[in-house]
């Protein structure tokens, strides 16, 4: 069976096979930006939202691998914003899915300058990139940068609704972060904010002894000395 | 070099001795209860909060299969608060602290699904989803993870009139529903979320999904009571 991968809307496989002839033109082409335009009207043509994203996921794959990180990440947050989990071909494009939430969260934005997404945004992209790990070979372990997002994103709601329960979520995931990478200094400080707030003083006079040999800078060490240790909780 | 898997507090090697032969020994020299004995011991010997907190875990399994269920569960809250994120020996018990953790989030639904005790539960159940990957956890043990989680997200959502707590809530909705497309469960929860969001279009999406697999009539009523969001653009 050829074009099995494709779950769309037409059934006579046109847009498969175009999409296909394509895609191995892109990739052999040295300007893959001068075929967008057939890949747009493949997209314009699709009826499926998840094949629509599936095909724009390609094209910000394609230009991610050839350094267009601008350009990428405008095909990825197009994908992002088409793709229907509650669809039927949904199944078949949830590792395309999976990539597009880690592609269009990731700090590698910063690189091409047009970073004006903060955590609220970023925050349920990489809930989901977190809910469909198992569906992919990336685990937690490899998404250091979204559980600090997801921990800033807990922290500051925590503190807005005064939510221990959010104190507790920022705690596990920046710990999480944390063993990942035990020396950065940013993963620590917002582990010390969730155990500030969670009455944990004994763990912040750690994390204050642990800033003192990484945080080279001293920022979050300055920060941690103007909020002090917190009052132990009676609980 | 042996018992070099220990990273506890005792130097002189007794405690991971013990250990080891309680491990190795599947019920035949220990009966049940001489093996609740032997890590009510080990847990007062442990001085290392991460040894201890393996040890409230195997003391809970113990207990467990003498079917004293008040008492396992109040050991593995014990354990899990007892495990130390920050301590140095915490990465060779992480596998004890996803079980804890997973073990915990499954308790809430076994006794119901009580709103008023899910905030109780929903650390466990997020560090279950943030640790699987240490654990024999697979995607379907999950699901009461992303359940659990998703009611929380959905419940603050609507404590704080919050739209991005709404979409956490769905995301968890949706996982679950791509897991189990026809539980009848997962779908009102879904509905519920798309009504949050006031997504009229997959509100009567899900609603007919509902029809289609609700034989009991058990949740579909409760959909309909809802309402619908306002016709409008979604």
């Amino acid at each position: 069976m050829i074009y099995d991968w494709y779950r769309g809307a037409d059934a006579t496989g046109g847009i498969a096979r175009r999409f296909q002839e394509l895609a191995g033109r892109m990739e052999r082409a040295t300007d893959a930006e001068a075929l967008l335009p057939e890949l747009e009207a493949i997209v314009a043509e699709e009826q499926d939202p998840n094949m629509r994203a599936y095909f724009l996921w390609y094209a910000g794959s394609l230009l991610y691998s050839r350094n267009k990180m601008a350009l990428a990440l405008e095909y990825f947050l197009r994908a992002y914003r088409e793709f229907d989990p509650l669809e039927a071909s949904f199944p078949a494009v949830a590792h395309a899915y999976h990539d597009t939430c880690s592609k269009c969260s990731g700090d590698w934005s910063e690189l091409v300058g047009v970073d004006d997404r903060d955590a609220v945004e970023a925050a349920p992209m990489e809930l989901a990139v977190l809910l469909w790990s198992q569906q992919t070979s990336m685990t937690p372990a490899m998404q250091l940068f979204g559980l600090g997002i997801l921990a800033v994103f807990f922290l500051r709601r925590a503190e807005d609704w005064r939510s221990l329960t959010l104190c507790e979520l920022t705690r596990i995931a920046s710990a999480r972060e944390h063993r990942c990478d035990t020396e950065s200094p940013i993963s620590l400080w917002t582990l010390y904010e969730a155990s500030y707030y969670l009455g944990r003083r004994k763990d912040c006079e750690r994390i204050v002894e642990m800033l003192e040999k990484v945080d080279y800078q001293g920022t979050y060490l300055q920060l941690a000395a103007r909020w002090g240790l917190p009052k132990p909780r009676a609980t | 070099m042996i018992f070099e898997w220990y990273r506890g507090s005792d130097s002189s090697g007794e405690i991971p001795k013990r250990y080891a032969f309680l491990r190795q020994d599947p019920y035949k020299l220990f009966s049940p209860e001489k093996r609740v004995e032997a890590f009510q011991e080990l847990c007062r010997l442990e001085q290392d909060a991460n040894y201890k907190a393996l040890f409230l875990y195997e003391l809970a399994m113990a207990l467990g299969k003498l079917d004293r269920d008040e008492e396992m569960s109040a050991k593995l809250w014990e354990a899990f608060e007892t495990f130390d994120l920050l301590g140095a020996s915490f990465p060779h018990v992480a596998e004890a602290y996803a079980q804890v953790a997973w073990l915990l989030a499954m308790e809430w639904l076994e006794r119901g699904e009580p709103m008023e005790e899910l905030e109780r539960y929903v650390p466990a159940m997020f560090a279950a989803l943030v640790w699987w990957d240490h654990a024999p956890i697979k995607r379907w043990d999950l699901m009461g993870c992303w359940y659990g989680l998703g009611r929380f997200f959905l419940v603050s959502a609507q404590k704080h009139a919050d739209r991005t707590f709404g979409e956490l809530a769905l995301l968890c909705a949706l996982r679950l529903h791509r897991e189990a497309t026809e539980d009848p469960k997962a779908l009102l929860f879904l509905f519920e979320c798309y009504l949050f969001l006031e997504d009229r279009r997959r509100c009567e999406k899900v609603l007919a999904m509902l029809r289609e697999v609700d034989a009991e009539r058990e949740y579909l009523p409760q959909a309909e009571a809802m309402g619908m969001p306002a016709e409008g653009p979604s």
